[in-house]
């Protein structure tokens, strides 16, 4: 047999539809495994209205279960007549067993009495009320309400319940709403109850399905009618629609039936610049865009409505003339935008403030400007300075513009629309890429001035968080600096960037206002550390071979890069893993000596092994050369790092002939000094390996 | 062609249809305000667990939004049709659909959406949950189950719903300007309204004194304190209103700087918070003295 809860609520706010169904799968198979209820399986589905989890083959008794309980000591068990004491007597009763059937079993504490208590399964009827009530209450919504005095905090209100066995209806109630089989039709199609005669998916889907307005259940059914109907409405006029993934989403959440409505627009809103345009229509009204085959918009609108109706027409003219109202706001907004132009905008900024104490918008955008135009001297990229320096000034200008103010996302893009219609097209793409990448793994800016500026300002915000203590914690980031430190790492390494995170850092900190108090700079590097640890993770290094970089912030991040290559491919080396061993014991034992001296007396050489260590490090020393300063590739890393080699041997001829802990203490000392040598070589040549 | 109810037949049906739901109606409160909400009725309405039911046209004054008149859509003073039903029926929304269909907007033959939004009012210290509901990709209702007011945590759950008669007219009677709205066969909401608006638009943004406004500011809010102090909580709250309509026009006259704004949004919350203390006090003693007399 099959169980069905429906839960009929209103209108459930469409972000709120995916963590709620997957709770609800979650939730109704733990509470059956806590029953001890099997079953096939457990299918959560449902709209905005009706949230809807069905149990397949569910078991009509949940299992038997033995269960031991620990009673008081044995020695409580019977009395000196052989009768069973009060105390046992009465932990038999407890467990509804008799005293006869109690045992002794032997623990760490000694022999305790314990019964094993036998538990009958029970009727799965009998315990569906409690666990579809637990199954309804259980529900985490990101935010709640109350509607009845019952005062039961959730999502939205619950207006009815069905809960099904088989054919039969589980009585059960929550909030005040009684079970029974009823569901009702679409929002606005009346309250004339449908009746749900059995617990099965298909036939509850198709039950809603065949109703004269139909009832899409199944999401993934409804997504696939979705992307249908608004694809064929593009389809008839010869285009396609802009199937936005989130829109997408969204819509298949808050429709129960979507049908597509299809309708144009007056050519002159096609002046907008087309982001303007498929802002207003996605994120305001909810409407998908039209373009052509090569992406160019269209005049159209397909708007989704839910459910069907006689009157399509006059819906279509109602979608037509609010879209309308909304673009010809747009265009009022961009008009207005155009009359007061960037430099306008610029000089609002001093009023928009940046952070509690440090200056406006305006004076983050000179602070950028300059770190940009230091960053493009540092590159050599003097050519790209005028482009870098108008994008890097106007970056935020656009905060300041109405059409921004009233679509926030769109910040950079009009930025970027402005420059261009003002004659800066050199550096009207680096505007409108300024906040890119918008996600951790999305496109860098296009163009190398707009990475050289996008850098800076990020630069410039993390520095400024940090320096008035306002540092990410856990999941505590509302200023996305993780998202930004990681856009830093990102530019400076895929784009080779030969500047090192500290000195952008300290560039960046240094054109702040001399006074300003710093309560956090101090934890930048370790913030950039973890980004960097992700980023070559996410390039296929290990992580963890960053923590042999003892020098990462000063080097310009390909050069970190390429020395954590060689590293990861000298590591697994024998030769190299029998030093790295050696290498760590040195270090072991120099910890436990604490302060040693570096200089080694060749005369206090007791034994042939100390000589040979100590030729070794003058031997590769002198072959190396210079070539350890100037590695900055990795096959110069990998180098240098093979040397590291021929410390095998003598390494392990002096561990096995030589004992450090001498009795002369000059000759020990002398010792330890040779083995600091060696660490110096092997942790401060170019990596630590002692770290790897 | 004459499409649509005329402007106050559609008050006319409104009011007939929630009369008919159980509610009195009351008439617009005489002090200026900037939303049905803060009418006595609602405000003082959803904080007691005494049943209210009431549905009212509310005339509401916005005066940065004034535009003299000549912008299609926008007006100073416009009017919301407010219910507030207490505690909320189980099927209100159903109610909500069928009182569409009393001002001619039959919902099986429109797109209506509820769509989440959450009302709050920072200066009556005030929040619900609820929806805006679009008609046709138009909002025209917002629709909210009240959950704060004045701070307090409601129980039982008061439902508003507001209704933006002059939007949902436009729609019906398909036209683009609201002062071509018909308020009767003969009348247009021009002839009732358009001078009112053009004087009150350079009344708000030309003549108001600042310095007065500032003292009324003032007064109101020592009269409010000294008022509430002695439970005398009605007259008190009509000086919180008059406080935040003063506030309003400061605001259109470009008087309030960005802190002052702050400042002024707390000191009103205060007043509002003030006003609901004296208001449940007093409602507290009532219920105590009737107890102690059925004993």
């Amino acid at each position: 047999m099959n169980a069905l809860l429906e839960i009929g609520v209103e209108h459930l706010p469409a972000r709120f539809m995916a963590p709620a169904l997957k709770q609800l799968e979650t939730l109704t198979a733990r509470l059956l495994d806590e029953k001890r209820i099997t079953y096939q399986a457990v299918y959560a589905f449902g709209t905005y209205r009706r949230l809807v989890v069905v149990v397949e083959d569910i078991a009509d008794k949940s299992a038997d279960v033995q269960k031991e309980v620990k009673g008081p000591p044995a020695k409580l068990l019977k009395d000196a007549a052989g009768n069973f004491t009060p105390q046992s007597a009465g932990f038999a009763q407890k467990n509804g067993i008799a005293p006869e059937k109690l045992t002794v079993v032997e623990t760490d504490k000694g022999p305790f009495i314990y019964a094993v208590v036998k538990i009958k399964g029970e009727k799965t009827a009998k315990l569906l009320p409690e666990i579809f009530t637990r199954i309804v209450t259980g529900l985490e919504f990101a935010k709640n309400m109350v509607w009845e005095e019952s005062g039961l905090r959730y999502g939205r209100p619950i207006r009815s319940l069905i809960g099904l066995y088989g054919g039969k209806i589980i009585k059960f109630s929550v909030a005040g709403v009684e079970s029974g089989r009823n569901t009702y039709p679409l929002s606005s199609f009346g309250r004339k109850p449908i009746k749900v005669e059995k617990a099965d998916k298909a036939y509850y889907t198709e039950l809603l399905r065949s109703q004269p307005q139909p009832v899409l259940a199944s999401p993934e059914e409804r997504k696939e009618a979705l992307v249908k109907t608004v694809s064929n409405e593009a389809k008839i006029r010869g285009y396609r629609a802009d199937l936005d993934p989130e829109l997408v989403e969204e819509t298949v959440w808050f429709t129960e039936h979507p049908v597509a409505v299809g309708g144009d627009f007056e050519l002159k809103f096609l002046t907008l610049p087309k982001d303007l345009i498929t802002t207003v229509l996605k994120k305001q009204i909810k409407m998908f865009p039209v373009t052509d085959e090569q992406g160019r918009l269209q005049p159209y609108f397909i708007a989704v409505r839910d459910g069907i109706s006689v009157n399509q027409n006059e819906v279509r003219d109602g979608f037509k003339k609010v879209m309308s109202a909304r673009l010809s706001d747009a265009v009022f907004f961009f008009e207005n935008d155009k009359k007061e132009g960037l430099e306008k905008f610029k000089e609002k900024l001093k009023n928009i403030l940046f952070l509690e104490g440090l200056g406006s918008m305006f004076d983050k955008s000179e602070r950028t400007q300059k770190l940009a135009g230091w960053l493009c001297d540092k590159l050599g990229q003097t050519a790209l300075k005028p482009a870098v320096d108008y994008a890097a000034s106007h970056a935020y200008a656009d905060l300041a513009s109405h059409v921004v103010y009233e679509f926030p996302e769109l910040q950079g893009y009009m930025g970027g629309q402005y420059a261009a219609l003002e004659g800066r097209k050199d550096a009207a793409k680096a505007m409108e890429e300024f906040y890119f990448p918008l996600t951790s793994a999305s496109a860098l800016p296009s163009t190398e001035e707009g990475c050289i500026v996008s850098l800076a300002g990020k630069m410039d915000t993390l520095v400024g968080n940090f320096l008035i203590g306002q540092i990410p914690t856990g999941s505590e980031d509302p200023f996305a600096l993780r998202r930004q430190a990681f856009a830093v790492v990102r530019i400076l390494l895929e784009k080779g960037m030969n500047a090192s995170l500290k000195e952008l850092a300290e560039k960046s900190a240094s054109l702040y206002p001399a006074q300003t108090a710093d309560k956090g700079l101090k934890e930048l590097p370790g913030f950039l550390f973890q980004r960097l640890a992700l980023v070559l993770e996410q390039r296929g290094h290990n992580a963890a071979t960053l923590n042999a970089v003892s020098n990462w912030y000063e080097l310009p991040l390909g050069q970190v890069e390429a020395l954590v290559s060689a590293l990861e491919a000298v590591k697994t080396g024998e030769e190299f893993a029998s030093v790295l061993e050696a290498a760590k014991r040195v270090s072991n034992i120099l910890k436990k000596a604490g302060d040693v001296s570096e200089n080694v007396d060749e005369k206090l050489f007791e034994l042939p092994a100390e000589k040979a260590l100590y030729d070794k490090i003058h031997e590769v020393d002198s072959s190396l050369g210079c070539a350890v300063n100037t590695a900055k590739t990795k096959e110069e890393y990998l180098r240098v790092l093979k040397t590291y080699g021929a410390f095998k041997e003598p390494l392990e001829n002096f561990f096995k002939d030589v004992m450090v802990n001498a009795d002369a203490p000059a000759v020990r000392q002398n010792r330890l000094a040779l083995l600091a040598r060696v660490r110096r070589y092997l942790t401060q040549t170019v990596a630590d390996i002692t770290n790897l | 062609m004459k499409y649509g109810m005329n402007f106050q037949d559609m008050i006319s049906a409104l009011n007939t249809y929630w009369t008919k739901q159980g509610c009195i109606l009351v008439q617009p409160y005489d002090v200026e305000k900037g939303a049905g909400t803060y009418n006595p009725e609602t405000f003082f309405g959803s904080l007691t667990k005494k049943p209210v039911n009431r549905a009212y046209v509310e005339p509401c004054r916005r005066p940065a939004d004034g535009r003299y008149g000549e912008n299609p859509n926008r007006l100073g003073k416009y009017y919301q049709y407010q219910v507030i039903m207490k505690p909320a029926p189980a099927n209100i929304q159903a109610i909500y659909l069928n009182s569409l269909k009393a001002i001619g907007l039959d919902p099986k033959q429109h797109d209506v959406r509820w769509i989440e939004d959450d009302w709050q009012s920072p200066t009556l210290g005030a929040s619900g949950v609820g929806w805006e509901i679009w008609l046709d990709g138009m909002e025209i209702t917002q629709f909210t189950y009240f959950q704060n007011m004045a701070g307090y945590a409601l129980n039982p759950i008061t439902v508003e719903i507001t209704y933006g008669l002059e939007r949902i007219a436009m729609y019906c009677q398909k036209v683009d300007n609201v002062f071509d709205l018909r308020w009767n066969d003969t009348v247009t909401y021009r002839d009732v309204h358009h001078e009112g608006e053009r004087q009150f638009s350079h009344y708000y943004f030309e003549e108001s004194n600042v310095d007065h406004l500032r003292r009324y500011i003032q007064e109101c809010e020592e009269e409010c304190l000294a008022l509430c102090k002695k439970g005398l909580y009605l007259p008190a709250y009509d000086d919180a209103m008059k406080l935040s309509h003063y506030f309003n026009m400061l605001e259109a006259r470009g008087a309030i700087s960005v802190s002052d704004r702050t400042n002024n949004i707390t000191k009103i919350r205060n007043l509002a918070k003030a006003c609901a203390k004296a208001y449940v006090q007093s409602v507290e003693k009532e219920e105590a003295a009737t107890e102690e007399a059925a004993q």
